[in-house]
Protein backbone atom coordinates (compact mmCIF):
# COMPACT_ATOMS: atom_id res chain seq x y z
CA UNK A 1 0.00 0.00 0.00
CA UNK A 2 1.51 3.69 -0.54
CA UNK A 3 2.75 6.05 1.94
CA UNK A 4 0.83 8.77 0.42
CA UNK A 5 -1.16 10.79 1.70
CA UNK A 6 -4.69 9.57 0.55
CA UNK A 7 -7.64 11.02 0.23
CA UNK A 8 -9.45 9.00 2.74
CA UNK A 9 -7.17 10.68 5.16
CA UNK A 10 -7.53 14.00 4.05
CA UNK A 11 -11.22 13.79 4.19
CA UNK A 12 -11.30 12.32 8.11
CA UNK A 13 -9.09 15.10 9.22
CA UNK A 14 -11.62 17.53 7.66
CA UNK A 15 -14.75 15.84 9.06
CA UNK A 16 -12.69 16.47 12.34
CA UNK A 17 -12.07 19.93 12.18
CA UNK A 18 -15.62 20.29 10.95
CA UNK A 19 -16.89 17.90 13.69
CA UNK A 20 -14.90 20.05 16.58
CA UNK A 21 -15.25 23.37 15.28
CA UNK A 22 -19.42 22.84 14.40
CA UNK A 23 -20.77 24.54 17.47
CA UNK A 24 -18.67 27.70 17.17
CA UNK A 25 -20.89 28.61 13.66
CA UNK A 26 -23.49 26.74 14.58
CA UNK A 27 -26.70 27.60 16.69
CA UNK A 28 -27.83 25.26 19.72
CA UNK A 29 -30.68 23.42 16.98
CA UNK A 30 -28.02 22.51 14.57
CA UNK A 31 -25.43 21.51 17.28
CA UNK A 32 -28.44 18.97 18.95
CA UNK A 33 -29.13 17.39 14.98
CA UNK A 34 -25.66 16.86 14.53
CA UNK A 35 -25.47 14.72 17.66
CA UNK A 36 -27.90 13.05 16.45
CA UNK A 37 -26.79 12.70 12.99
CA UNK A 38 -23.41 11.24 14.45
CA UNK A 39 -25.29 8.65 15.84
CA UNK A 40 -26.52 7.43 12.97
CA UNK A 41 -23.00 7.17 11.96
CA UNK A 42 -22.25 4.80 14.50
CA UNK A 43 -25.38 2.72 14.10
CA UNK A 44 -23.77 2.27 10.11
CA UNK A 45 -20.43 1.87 11.72
CA UNK A 46 -21.33 -1.48 13.24
CA UNK A 47 -23.07 -1.99 9.79
CA UNK A 48 -19.92 -1.20 8.05
CA UNK A 49 -17.52 -3.50 10.60
CA UNK A 50 -20.15 -6.62 10.61
CA UNK A 51 -21.28 -6.60 6.81
CA UNK A 52 -18.54 -4.40 5.02
CA UNK A 53 -15.40 -6.29 6.89
CA UNK A 54 -16.41 -9.56 7.58
CA UNK A 55 -18.68 -9.92 5.29
CA UNK A 56 -21.91 -10.97 7.14
CA UNK A 57 -24.74 -8.73 5.87
CA UNK A 58 -27.21 -8.82 8.92
CA UNK A 59 -30.30 -6.54 9.55
CA UNK A 60 -29.59 -7.23 13.59
CA UNK A 61 -28.09 -3.69 14.01
CA UNK A 62 -31.70 -2.43 14.82
CA UNK A 63 -32.10 -5.34 17.07
CA UNK A 64 -29.20 -4.17 19.16
CA UNK A 65 -30.01 -0.68 18.39
CA UNK A 66 -33.33 -1.15 20.06
CA UNK A 67 -32.61 -3.54 22.97
CA UNK A 68 -29.76 -0.97 24.14
CA UNK A 69 -32.13 1.69 23.99
CA UNK A 70 -34.57 0.47 26.19
CA UNK A 71 -32.81 -1.21 28.29
CA UNK A 72 -31.51 2.30 29.18
CA UNK A 73 -34.75 3.47 29.10
CA UNK A 74 -35.80 1.09 32.00
CA UNK A 75 -32.98 1.15 34.19
CA UNK A 76 -32.67 4.82 34.26
CA UNK A 77 -36.32 4.99 34.46
CA UNK A 78 -36.74 2.23 37.71
CA UNK A 79 -33.74 3.22 39.46
CA UNK A 80 -34.46 6.75 38.88
CA UNK A 81 -30.65 7.72 39.80
CA UNK A 82 -29.29 10.05 37.21
CA UNK A 83 -26.10 9.84 38.74
CA UNK A 84 -25.60 6.76 37.57
CA UNK A 85 -26.76 6.88 33.99
CA UNK A 86 -23.33 5.71 32.77
CA UNK A 87 -23.39 2.86 34.53
CA UNK A 88 -26.42 2.10 33.24
CA UNK A 89 -25.50 3.15 29.50
CA UNK A 90 -21.94 0.63 30.02
CA UNK A 91 -25.12 -2.14 31.40
CA UNK A 92 -27.30 -1.51 28.48
CA UNK A 93 -24.53 -2.07 25.59
CA UNK A 94 -23.62 -5.23 27.55
CA UNK A 95 -27.10 -6.55 26.81
CA UNK A 96 -27.30 -5.50 23.24
CA UNK A 97 -23.53 -7.11 23.22
CA UNK A 98 -24.57 -10.58 25.07
CA UNK A 99 -27.95 -10.74 22.92
CA UNK A 100 -25.60 -10.65 19.68
CA UNK A 101 -23.26 -12.37 21.02
CA UNK A 102 -26.06 -15.69 22.02
CA UNK A 103 -27.91 -14.99 18.40
CA UNK A 104 -24.40 -15.40 16.38
CA UNK A 105 -23.43 -17.81 18.77
CA UNK A 106 -26.82 -20.15 17.24
CA UNK A 107 -26.32 -18.78 13.79
CA UNK A 108 -22.55 -19.70 12.63
CA UNK A 109 -22.08 -22.53 15.00
CA UNK A 110 -25.27 -23.81 13.43
CA UNK A 111 -23.98 -23.59 10.21
CA UNK A 112 -26.05 -20.47 8.81
CA UNK A 113 -24.70 -18.03 6.95
CA UNK A 114 -25.07 -15.39 3.83
CA UNK A 115 -28.98 -14.55 3.03
CA UNK A 116 -29.94 -16.91 5.59
CA UNK A 117 -28.31 -14.39 8.22
CA UNK A 118 -29.71 -12.15 6.51
CA UNK A 119 -33.32 -13.24 7.09
CA UNK A 120 -33.12 -14.32 10.79
CA UNK A 121 -31.88 -10.86 11.86
CA UNK A 122 -34.41 -9.07 9.96
CA UNK A 123 -37.11 -11.33 11.46
CA UNK A 124 -35.37 -10.59 15.00
CA UNK A 125 -35.36 -7.27 14.60
CA UNK A 126 -39.36 -7.39 13.44
CA UNK A 127 -40.68 -9.44 16.25
CA UNK A 128 -39.14 -7.53 18.87
CA UNK A 129 -40.52 -4.28 16.98
CA UNK A 130 -44.01 -6.33 16.92
CA UNK A 131 -43.76 -7.35 20.29
CA UNK A 132 -42.83 -4.26 21.55
CA UNK A 133 -45.80 -2.30 19.93
CA UNK A 134 -48.37 -4.34 21.50
CA UNK A 135 -46.97 -3.50 25.28
CA UNK A 136 -49.65 -0.80 25.20
CA UNK A 137 -51.55 -2.44 28.90
CA UNK A 138 -50.87 -1.46 32.24
CA UNK A 139 -49.94 -5.33 32.70
CA UNK A 140 -46.85 -4.70 30.70
CA UNK A 141 -44.24 -2.77 32.71
CA UNK A 142 -40.17 -3.62 33.65
CA UNK A 143 -39.52 -2.88 37.40
CA UNK A 144 -42.27 -0.24 37.30
CA UNK A 145 -41.33 1.18 33.94
CA UNK A 146 -44.81 1.09 31.58
CA UNK A 147 -43.60 -0.30 28.42
CA UNK A 148 -46.09 1.56 26.40
CA UNK A 149 -46.64 -0.25 23.47
CA UNK A 150 -46.86 1.21 20.20
CA UNK A 151 -45.81 5.36 22.00
CA UNK A 152 -43.16 3.84 23.58
CA UNK A 153 -41.32 5.37 26.74
CA UNK A 154 -41.12 9.04 27.48
CA UNK A 155 -39.08 11.06 29.95
CA UNK A 156 -35.63 8.99 30.17
CA UNK A 157 -33.24 11.03 31.02
CA UNK A 158 -30.09 12.12 29.59
CA UNK A 159 -26.11 10.95 30.54
CA UNK A 160 -25.09 12.88 33.86
CA UNK A 161 -21.51 13.20 35.05
CA UNK A 162 -22.01 13.46 38.78
CA UNK A 163 -24.96 15.61 39.29
CA UNK A 164 -24.58 17.36 35.65
CA UNK A 165 -26.91 16.22 32.95
CA UNK A 166 -25.20 16.12 29.89
CA UNK A 167 -27.14 18.21 27.54
CA UNK A 168 -26.10 20.74 24.53
CA UNK A 169 -22.97 21.15 23.30
CA UNK A 170 -21.40 18.71 25.71
CA UNK A 171 -23.86 16.19 24.69
CA UNK A 172 -22.65 16.83 20.91
CA UNK A 173 -18.90 16.32 21.65
CA UNK A 174 -19.50 13.15 24.71
CA UNK A 175 -21.18 11.79 21.11
CA UNK A 176 -18.27 12.90 18.71
CA UNK A 177 -16.20 11.50 21.15
CA UNK A 178 -18.11 8.21 20.98
CA UNK A 179 -18.24 8.18 17.43
CA UNK A 180 -14.75 8.88 17.20
CA UNK A 181 -13.62 6.36 19.57
CA UNK A 182 -15.71 3.56 17.61
CA UNK A 183 -14.34 4.66 14.61
CA UNK A 184 -10.58 4.82 15.51
CA UNK A 185 -11.07 1.44 17.15
CA UNK A 186 -12.73 0.07 13.90
CA UNK A 187 -9.72 1.18 11.67
CA UNK A 188 -7.16 -0.26 14.22
CA UNK A 189 -8.89 -3.37 13.98
CA UNK A 190 -8.59 -3.33 9.90
CA UNK A 191 -5.44 -1.98 9.84
CA UNK A 192 -3.76 -4.33 12.11
CA UNK A 193 -2.80 -7.71 11.23
CA UNK A 194 -6.08 -8.73 12.82
CA UNK A 195 -7.85 -7.44 9.69
CA UNK A 196 -6.46 -10.06 7.46
CA UNK A 197 -8.63 -12.31 9.93
CA UNK A 198 -11.55 -10.33 8.74
CA UNK A 199 -10.79 -9.68 5.23
CA UNK A 200 -10.21 -13.64 5.10
CA UNK A 201 -13.67 -14.69 6.04
CA UNK A 202 -14.99 -11.83 4.12
CA UNK A 203 -14.00 -12.95 0.56
CA UNK A 204 -13.87 -17.03 1.12
CA UNK A 205 -15.26 -19.06 4.23
CA UNK A 206 -14.04 -22.37 2.52
CA UNK A 207 -10.83 -21.45 2.08
CA UNK A 208 -9.96 -19.18 4.47
CA UNK A 209 -11.13 -22.56 7.02
CA UNK A 210 -8.20 -24.12 4.99
CA UNK A 211 -5.41 -21.43 6.04
CA UNK A 212 -6.50 -21.99 9.81
CA UNK A 213 -8.97 -19.36 10.22
CA UNK A 214 -11.44 -20.18 12.99
CA UNK A 215 -14.63 -19.21 10.62
CA UNK A 216 -17.82 -19.53 13.23
CA UNK A 217 -15.83 -17.97 16.18
CA UNK A 218 -14.74 -14.87 14.89
CA UNK A 219 -17.73 -14.26 12.93
CA UNK A 220 -19.53 -14.78 16.46
CA UNK A 221 -17.42 -12.04 17.93
CA UNK A 222 -17.23 -9.88 15.12
CA UNK A 223 -21.36 -9.91 15.29
CA UNK A 224 -20.90 -9.30 18.71
CA UNK A 225 -18.63 -6.44 18.86
CA UNK A 226 -21.87 -4.92 16.10
CA UNK A 227 -24.53 -5.53 18.86
CA UNK A 228 -21.66 -3.26 21.40
CA UNK A 229 -21.74 -0.50 18.77
CA UNK A 230 -25.38 -0.89 17.66
CA UNK A 231 -26.39 -0.75 21.17
CA UNK A 232 -24.45 1.81 21.94
CA UNK A 233 -26.14 4.18 19.33
CA UNK A 234 -29.31 2.96 20.64
CA UNK A 235 -28.39 4.18 24.25
CA UNK A 236 -26.71 7.76 22.61
CA UNK A 237 -30.14 7.99 20.66
CA UNK A 238 -32.68 7.68 24.06
CA UNK A 239 -30.71 9.98 26.27
CA UNK A 240 -30.65 12.53 23.18
CA UNK A 241 -34.27 12.39 22.18
CA UNK A 242 -35.57 11.02 25.50
CA UNK A 243 -37.82 8.97 23.98
CA UNK A 244 -38.07 5.48 22.48
CA UNK A 245 -40.58 3.61 20.61
CA UNK A 246 -40.66 0.40 18.70
CA UNK A 247 -40.13 1.99 15.52
CA UNK A 248 -36.43 1.75 16.31
CA UNK A 249 -36.37 -1.97 15.66
CA UNK A 250 -38.64 -1.40 12.39
CA UNK A 251 -38.47 -2.31 8.93
CA UNK A 252 -36.69 1.63 8.39
CA UNK A 253 -34.23 1.47 10.80
CA UNK A 254 -33.34 -1.93 9.50
CA UNK A 255 -32.53 -1.24 6.35
CA UNK A 256 -31.45 2.39 6.61
CA UNK A 257 -28.06 1.33 7.93
CA UNK A 258 -27.70 -1.11 4.85
CA UNK A 259 -28.56 1.38 2.78
CA UNK A 260 -25.94 3.64 3.80
CA UNK A 261 -23.33 1.99 3.80
CA UNK A 262 -24.19 -0.13 0.45
CA UNK A 263 -24.42 3.93 -1.15
CA UNK A 264 -20.97 5.27 1.22
CA UNK A 265 -18.96 2.16 0.41
CA UNK A 266 -18.94 -1.18 2.09
CA UNK A 267 -15.62 -2.14 2.76
CA UNK A 268 -14.91 1.76 4.06
CA UNK A 269 -15.23 2.98 7.11
CA UNK A 270 -14.43 6.56 6.43
CA UNK A 271 -16.67 6.33 3.77
CA UNK A 272 -19.98 4.75 5.88
CA UNK A 273 -19.27 7.36 8.61
CA UNK A 274 -18.95 10.58 6.46
CA UNK A 275 -22.34 9.06 4.29
CA UNK A 276 -23.94 8.61 7.13
CA UNK A 277 -23.61 11.92 8.19
CA UNK A 278 -24.36 13.59 4.86
CA UNK A 279 -27.71 11.03 4.43
CA UNK A 280 -29.00 12.25 7.93
CA UNK A 281 -28.89 16.09 7.32
CA UNK A 282 -29.69 15.45 3.59
CA UNK A 283 -33.12 13.70 4.44
CA UNK A 284 -33.70 16.16 7.78
CA UNK A 285 -33.29 19.15 5.96
CA UNK A 286 -35.51 18.31 3.29
CA UNK A 287 -38.09 17.01 6.35
CA UNK A 288 -37.52 20.05 7.81
CA UNK A 289 -38.52 22.04 4.60
CA UNK A 290 -41.83 20.33 4.17
CA UNK A 291 -40.77 18.46 1.16
CA UNK A 292 -42.82 15.34 0.53
CA UNK A 293 -40.61 14.06 -1.66
CA UNK A 294 -37.55 14.37 0.44
CA UNK A 295 -37.32 10.18 0.90
CA UNK A 296 -37.89 9.68 -2.96
CA UNK A 297 -35.54 11.85 -3.86
CA UNK A 298 -33.05 10.13 -1.51
CA UNK A 299 -34.25 6.88 -2.53
CA UNK A 300 -33.80 7.58 -6.01
CA UNK A 301 -30.28 8.45 -5.79
CA UNK A 302 -29.57 5.96 -3.40
CA UNK A 303 -30.48 3.47 -6.39
CA UNK A 304 -28.83 5.35 -8.61
CA UNK A 305 -25.73 5.59 -6.24
CA UNK A 306 -25.80 1.79 -5.63
CA UNK A 307 -26.37 0.86 -9.21
CA UNK A 308 -23.54 2.90 -11.43
CA UNK A 309 -20.98 3.11 -8.30
CA UNK A 310 -21.15 -0.61 -6.78
CA UNK A 311 -17.70 0.07 -4.60
CA UNK A 312 -19.86 3.26 -3.01
CA UNK A 313 -20.00 6.67 -3.63
CA UNK A 314 -18.11 8.36 -1.16
CA UNK A 315 -15.12 5.47 -1.91
CA UNK A 316 -15.69 6.50 -6.04
CA UNK A 317 -14.97 9.94 -5.12
CA UNK A 318 -11.97 9.11 -2.71
CA UNK A 319 -10.63 7.05 -5.96
CA UNK A 320 -11.12 10.25 -8.13
CA UNK A 321 -9.58 12.15 -5.39
CA UNK A 322 -6.48 9.97 -5.30
CA UNK A 323 -5.77 10.19 -8.70
CA UNK A 324 -6.00 13.40 -8.66
CA UNK A 325 -3.14 13.75 -6.49
CA UNK A 326 -1.77 11.02 -8.28
CA UNK A 327 -1.99 12.75 -11.43
CA UNK A 328 -0.76 16.42 -9.79
CA UNK A 329 2.19 15.09 -7.70
CA UNK A 330 3.44 13.33 -11.04
CA UNK A 331 3.62 15.98 -13.15
CA UNK A 332 5.11 18.28 -10.61
CA UNK A 333 7.87 15.43 -10.89
CA UNK A 334 7.77 14.74 -14.29
CA UNK B 1 0.58 -45.76 15.30
CA UNK B 2 3.58 -47.46 14.04
CA UNK B 3 3.36 -51.16 12.26
CA UNK B 4 6.48 -53.49 13.65
CA UNK B 5 7.14 -54.07 9.76
CA UNK B 6 8.25 -50.50 9.38
CA UNK B 7 9.49 -48.82 12.32
CA UNK B 8 11.82 -46.78 10.80
CA UNK B 9 9.51 -45.08 8.59
CA UNK B 10 7.52 -42.44 10.64
CA UNK B 11 3.68 -42.25 9.01
CA UNK B 12 2.31 -39.22 8.93
CA UNK B 13 -0.70 -39.65 7.62
CA UNK B 14 -2.81 -42.74 7.79
CA UNK B 15 -7.04 -43.18 7.32
CA UNK B 16 -8.38 -46.58 8.58
CA UNK B 17 -11.27 -48.00 6.77
CA UNK B 18 -12.48 -44.27 6.21
CA UNK B 19 -16.07 -44.11 4.13
CA UNK B 20 -18.21 -41.16 3.43
CA UNK B 21 -21.87 -40.74 1.86
CA UNK B 22 -23.64 -38.21 0.41
CA UNK B 23 -27.35 -39.14 0.89
CA UNK B 24 -27.23 -42.04 -1.25
CA UNK B 25 -24.06 -41.69 -2.61
CA UNK B 26 -21.36 -43.71 -1.50
CA UNK B 27 -18.06 -41.12 -2.42
CA UNK B 28 -15.88 -42.87 0.05
CA UNK B 29 -16.35 -46.50 0.44
CA UNK B 30 -13.86 -48.37 3.09
CA UNK B 31 -10.76 -46.71 2.19
CA UNK B 32 -7.35 -47.27 4.04
CA UNK B 33 -4.15 -46.20 2.92
CA UNK B 34 -1.05 -44.54 4.65
CA UNK B 35 1.73 -41.70 3.87
CA UNK B 36 5.09 -41.94 5.27
CA UNK B 37 7.24 -38.99 6.21
CA UNK B 38 9.26 -37.08 3.35
CA UNK B 39 7.12 -39.75 0.70
CA UNK B 40 5.64 -38.02 -3.04
CA UNK B 41 2.68 -39.86 -3.29
CA UNK B 42 0.34 -39.74 -6.18
CA UNK B 43 -4.04 -40.71 -5.72
CA UNK B 44 -5.16 -41.57 -9.40
CA UNK B 45 -8.58 -42.97 -10.05
CA UNK B 46 -11.26 -41.86 -13.15
CA UNK B 47 -13.51 -39.09 -12.37
CA UNK B 48 -16.07 -39.43 -9.57
CA UNK B 49 -13.52 -42.37 -7.91
CA UNK B 50 -13.76 -39.81 -4.39
CA UNK B 51 -10.15 -38.44 -4.88
CA UNK B 52 -11.42 -35.14 -3.94
CA UNK B 53 -13.91 -36.53 -0.99
CA UNK B 54 -10.52 -38.20 0.40
CA UNK B 55 -8.84 -34.40 0.82
CA UNK B 56 -11.88 -33.04 2.44
CA UNK B 57 -12.15 -35.96 4.80
CA UNK B 58 -8.28 -35.68 5.69
CA UNK B 59 -8.76 -31.10 5.73
CA UNK B 60 -11.76 -31.50 7.82
CA UNK B 61 -14.04 -30.08 5.11
CA UNK B 62 -16.43 -32.82 5.84
CA UNK B 63 -16.81 -35.64 9.00
CA UNK B 64 -16.41 -38.77 8.02
CA UNK B 65 -19.14 -41.54 7.67
CA UNK B 66 -17.03 -43.95 9.02
CA UNK B 67 -13.79 -44.95 10.02
CA UNK B 68 -10.38 -43.06 11.58
CA UNK B 69 -7.96 -40.34 10.28
CA UNK B 70 -4.50 -40.72 12.14
CA UNK B 71 -2.05 -38.10 11.56
CA UNK B 72 1.02 -37.72 12.86
CA UNK B 73 -0.19 -40.37 15.65
CA UNK B 74 -2.98 -38.31 16.39
CA UNK B 75 -6.66 -39.45 16.08
CA UNK B 76 -7.73 -36.09 14.30
CA UNK B 77 -11.31 -37.73 12.68
CA UNK B 78 -13.09 -35.38 15.65
CA UNK B 79 -10.86 -32.40 15.32
CA UNK B 80 -12.13 -29.11 13.26
CA UNK B 81 -10.72 -28.52 10.20
CA UNK B 82 -9.20 -24.96 11.49
CA UNK B 83 -7.31 -26.76 13.59
CA UNK B 84 -5.83 -29.55 11.25
CA UNK B 85 -4.96 -26.57 9.14
CA UNK B 86 -2.76 -24.94 11.58
CA UNK B 87 -1.26 -28.57 13.05
CA UNK B 88 0.26 -28.22 8.99
CA UNK B 89 -2.18 -29.87 6.75
CA UNK B 90 -1.90 -28.00 4.20
CA UNK B 91 -4.19 -27.67 0.90
CA UNK B 92 -3.90 -26.81 -3.17
CA UNK B 93 -7.64 -26.93 -3.70
CA UNK B 94 -9.01 -28.40 -6.90
CA UNK B 95 -11.01 -25.18 -7.67
CA UNK B 96 -8.88 -22.19 -7.42
CA UNK B 97 -8.77 -21.10 -4.04
CA UNK B 98 -7.20 -17.71 -4.15
CA UNK B 99 -8.94 -14.44 -3.01
CA UNK B 100 -9.48 -12.96 -6.54
CA UNK B 101 -10.22 -9.57 -5.56
CA UNK B 102 -7.52 -9.21 -3.75
CA UNK B 103 -4.03 -8.25 -4.55
CA UNK B 104 -0.70 -11.10 -4.62
CA UNK B 105 0.50 -9.80 -1.34
CA UNK B 106 -2.61 -9.88 0.69
CA UNK B 107 -3.45 -13.40 -0.35
CA UNK B 108 0.21 -14.34 0.99
CA UNK B 109 -0.36 -12.08 3.79
CA UNK B 110 -3.79 -14.07 4.70
CA UNK B 111 -1.82 -17.61 4.14
CA UNK B 112 0.45 -16.00 6.27
CA UNK B 113 -1.62 -14.71 9.67
CA UNK B 114 -2.07 -17.96 11.55
CA UNK B 115 1.38 -19.16 11.35
CA UNK B 116 3.76 -16.46 12.42
CA UNK B 117 4.35 -15.37 16.77
CA UNK B 118 1.55 -13.67 17.09
CA UNK B 119 3.37 -10.11 17.43
CA UNK B 120 5.54 -10.12 15.01
CA UNK B 121 6.54 -7.24 13.13
CA UNK B 122 4.95 -5.95 9.95
CA UNK B 123 8.61 -6.18 8.59
CA UNK B 124 8.63 -9.86 9.63
CA UNK B 125 5.28 -10.35 7.60
CA UNK B 126 6.56 -8.43 4.20
CA UNK B 127 9.70 -10.39 4.73
CA UNK B 128 7.90 -13.85 4.64
CA UNK B 129 5.78 -12.97 1.49
CA UNK B 130 8.75 -12.22 -0.30
CA UNK B 131 10.25 -15.51 0.57
CA UNK B 132 7.22 -17.39 -0.54
CA UNK B 133 7.18 -15.06 -3.93
CA UNK B 134 10.16 -16.31 -4.38
CA UNK B 135 10.20 -19.57 -3.71
CA UNK B 136 7.37 -20.05 -7.06
CA UNK B 137 9.30 -17.47 -9.15
CA UNK B 138 6.41 -14.71 -9.17
CA UNK B 139 8.60 -11.99 -8.13
CA UNK B 140 8.33 -9.97 -10.82
CA UNK B 141 4.90 -9.84 -11.20
CA UNK B 142 4.69 -6.84 -8.73
CA UNK B 143 1.51 -6.58 -6.24
CA UNK B 144 -1.65 -6.73 -9.00
CA UNK B 145 -5.13 -7.90 -8.04
CA UNK B 146 -5.19 -11.59 -8.20
CA UNK B 147 -8.03 -11.84 -10.55
CA UNK B 148 -6.24 -10.41 -13.27
CA UNK B 149 -3.44 -13.16 -13.04
CA UNK B 150 -3.30 -15.94 -15.92
CA UNK B 151 -4.71 -19.67 -14.66
CA UNK B 152 -1.01 -20.97 -14.24
CA UNK B 153 -0.41 -17.85 -11.58
CA UNK B 154 -3.05 -18.35 -9.98
CA UNK B 155 -2.11 -21.95 -9.55
CA UNK B 156 1.65 -21.56 -7.99
CA UNK B 157 -0.09 -18.47 -5.93
CA UNK B 158 -1.68 -20.85 -4.22
CA UNK B 159 1.11 -23.12 -3.95
CA UNK B 160 3.28 -20.32 -2.32
CA UNK B 161 0.24 -19.83 0.11
CA UNK B 162 -0.23 -23.34 1.30
CA UNK B 163 3.71 -23.15 1.88
CA UNK B 164 3.30 -20.19 3.93
CA UNK B 165 2.13 -22.55 6.95
CA UNK B 166 5.48 -24.74 6.32
CA UNK B 167 3.18 -27.65 6.48
CA UNK B 168 4.10 -31.51 7.32
CA UNK B 169 1.85 -32.59 4.96
CA UNK B 170 0.77 -31.31 1.77
CA UNK B 171 -2.20 -32.10 -0.31
CA UNK B 172 -2.10 -30.70 -4.04
CA UNK B 173 -5.79 -31.40 -5.75
CA UNK B 174 -5.01 -31.52 -9.92
CA UNK B 175 -2.39 -29.28 -9.71
CA UNK B 176 -1.15 -29.62 -13.74
CA UNK B 177 -4.99 -29.27 -14.60
CA UNK B 178 -5.15 -26.60 -18.37
CA UNK B 179 -1.24 -26.29 -18.22
CA UNK B 180 0.16 -26.38 -21.35
CA UNK B 181 3.59 -28.41 -21.09
CA UNK B 182 5.87 -25.64 -20.62
CA UNK B 183 3.85 -25.23 -17.42
CA UNK B 184 3.48 -28.42 -16.69
CA UNK B 185 7.28 -29.18 -16.59
CA UNK B 186 7.81 -25.63 -14.23
CA UNK B 187 5.24 -27.09 -11.82
CA UNK B 188 6.74 -30.50 -12.08
CA UNK B 189 10.34 -29.34 -10.94
CA UNK B 190 8.74 -27.35 -7.94
CA UNK B 191 6.90 -30.16 -6.86
CA UNK B 192 10.03 -32.03 -6.97
CA UNK B 193 11.95 -29.20 -5.37
CA UNK B 194 9.25 -29.06 -2.31
CA UNK B 195 9.35 -32.96 -2.17
CA UNK B 196 13.95 -32.86 -1.94
CA UNK B 197 13.38 -30.05 0.85
CA UNK B 198 11.96 -32.80 2.93
CA UNK B 199 8.26 -32.06 2.29
CA UNK B 200 5.47 -34.75 2.74
CA UNK B 201 3.37 -34.74 -0.49
CA UNK B 202 0.40 -36.29 -1.71
CA UNK B 203 -0.78 -35.23 -4.85
CA UNK B 204 -4.53 -35.81 -7.15
CA UNK B 205 -3.71 -35.39 -10.76
CA UNK B 206 -5.23 -36.95 -14.45
CA UNK B 207 -2.57 -36.18 -16.54
CA UNK B 208 -0.52 -39.24 -16.79
CA UNK B 209 2.89 -37.90 -17.83
CA UNK B 210 3.26 -35.40 -14.87
CA UNK B 211 2.53 -38.39 -12.25
CA UNK B 212 5.09 -40.29 -14.16
CA UNK B 213 7.31 -37.47 -13.99
CA UNK B 214 7.09 -37.35 -10.21
CA UNK B 215 5.05 -39.63 -8.26
CA UNK B 216 7.12 -42.48 -6.72
CA UNK B 217 4.02 -43.97 -5.05
CA UNK B 218 0.66 -44.64 -6.62
CA UNK B 219 -2.70 -45.26 -4.94
CA UNK B 220 -5.21 -45.84 -7.08
CA UNK B 221 -9.32 -45.43 -6.41
CA UNK B 222 -12.22 -46.69 -7.93
CA UNK B 223 -15.79 -46.36 -6.96
CA UNK B 224 -14.69 -44.61 -3.69
CA UNK B 225 -12.30 -48.11 -2.87
CA UNK B 226 -8.78 -48.55 -3.02
CA UNK B 227 -8.48 -50.01 -6.54
CA UNK B 228 -4.67 -50.69 -6.57
CA UNK B 229 -1.25 -49.71 -4.93
CA UNK B 230 2.24 -49.12 -5.47
CA UNK B 231 5.56 -48.05 -8.06
CA UNK B 232 4.29 -45.94 -10.51
CA UNK B 233 5.72 -48.18 -12.83
CA UNK B 234 4.11 -51.25 -11.99
CA UNK B 235 0.70 -49.46 -11.72
CA UNK B 236 0.98 -48.73 -15.44
CA UNK B 237 1.49 -52.15 -16.33
CA UNK B 238 -1.35 -53.44 -14.33
CA UNK B 239 -3.86 -54.09 -16.92
CA UNK B 240 -7.15 -53.65 -14.54
CA UNK B 241 -6.22 -50.35 -14.06
CA UNK B 242 -5.39 -49.56 -17.42
CA UNK B 243 -9.30 -51.03 -18.02
CA UNK B 244 -10.64 -48.89 -15.73
CA UNK B 245 -9.36 -45.34 -17.07
CA UNK B 246 -10.21 -46.78 -20.81
CA UNK B 247 -12.33 -44.43 -22.43
CA UNK B 248 -11.06 -41.29 -20.68
CA UNK B 249 -8.81 -39.06 -22.54
CA UNK B 250 -5.35 -38.79 -20.73
CA UNK B 251 -4.18 -35.46 -19.69
CA UNK B 252 -7.39 -33.94 -19.47
CA UNK B 253 -8.95 -31.65 -17.73
CA UNK B 254 -12.06 -31.22 -15.91
N1 LIG C 1 -20.65 -32.30 -1.39
C1 LIG C 1 -21.11 -33.36 -2.09
N2 LIG C 1 -22.41 -33.68 -2.07
C2 LIG C 1 -22.86 -34.74 -2.78
N3 LIG C 1 -22.10 -35.53 -3.52
C3 LIG C 1 -20.79 -35.27 -3.58
C4 LIG C 1 -20.22 -34.16 -2.87
N4 LIG C 1 -18.88 -34.14 -3.12
C5 LIG C 1 -18.64 -35.18 -3.95
N5 LIG C 1 -19.78 -35.86 -4.22
C6 LIG C 1 -19.88 -37.06 -5.06
O1 LIG C 1 -18.93 -37.98 -4.62
C7 LIG C 1 -18.35 -38.66 -5.72
C8 LIG C 1 -16.84 -38.50 -5.67
O2 LIG C 1 -16.52 -37.14 -5.99
P1 LIG C 1 -15.06 -36.56 -5.95
O3 LIG C 1 -15.14 -35.13 -6.22
O4 LIG C 1 -14.40 -36.98 -4.68
O5 LIG C 1 -14.37 -37.31 -7.17
P2 LIG C 1 -12.93 -37.13 -7.79
O6 LIG C 1 -12.27 -38.44 -7.73
O7 LIG C 1 -12.21 -36.00 -7.14
O8 LIG C 1 -13.27 -36.78 -9.30
P3 LIG C 1 -12.57 -35.78 -10.33
O9 LIG C 1 -11.43 -36.53 -10.92
O10 LIG C 1 -13.62 -35.53 -11.34
O11 LIG C 1 -12.15 -34.56 -9.60
C9 LIG C 1 -19.00 -38.10 -6.95
O12 LIG C 1 -20.05 -38.96 -7.32
C10 LIG C 1 -19.54 -36.78 -6.51
O13 LIG C 1 -20.67 -36.44 -7.25
MG1 LIG D 1 -11.53 -34.15 -7.79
Amino acid sequence: MARAIKAENIVAAGFLVFAFTLPLFKGAYSVSMFAHYYIVAILALSMSLVWGYCGVFSFGAAAFYGVGAYAYAILSLSAGETALTPLYMLVAVLISTLLAAVIGYFMFYGGINDVFVALITLCVSLVLETFMAQTAGSQWSIAGVQLGGYNGINGIPTIHFGNQAITGIPFYYFVLFILLAVYIVLRMIKHRKAGYTLIAIRENRARSLLFGYNIEFIQMIVFALGGTVAGMAGVLYTAWGGYITPNSMGLIQATIPVVIVAAGGRKNMTAALVFAVIYAWFTQTLSATGSEYGNIIVGVSLIIAILFVPNGFIVAVFDWIDKFIGWATGKKKG
Amino acid sequence: MRTIKDTNEETVLKLENVSKNFGGIQAVDDFSFEVKKGELRCLIGPNGAGKTTVFNLITGVYPVSEGKIIYKGEDITKMPAYKRSRNGIAIKMQIPGVYESLTLRDNLKIACYNFLTPHCKRRELEKAVDELIAMVGLESLGDPIVGNLSHGQQQWLEIAMTLAAKPDLLLLDELAAGFGPEETAFTAKLVKMLHEQGLTILFIDHDMDFVREIAQKVTVMHFGKKFAEGEMSDIEQNEDVQTIYLGRSQGGDN
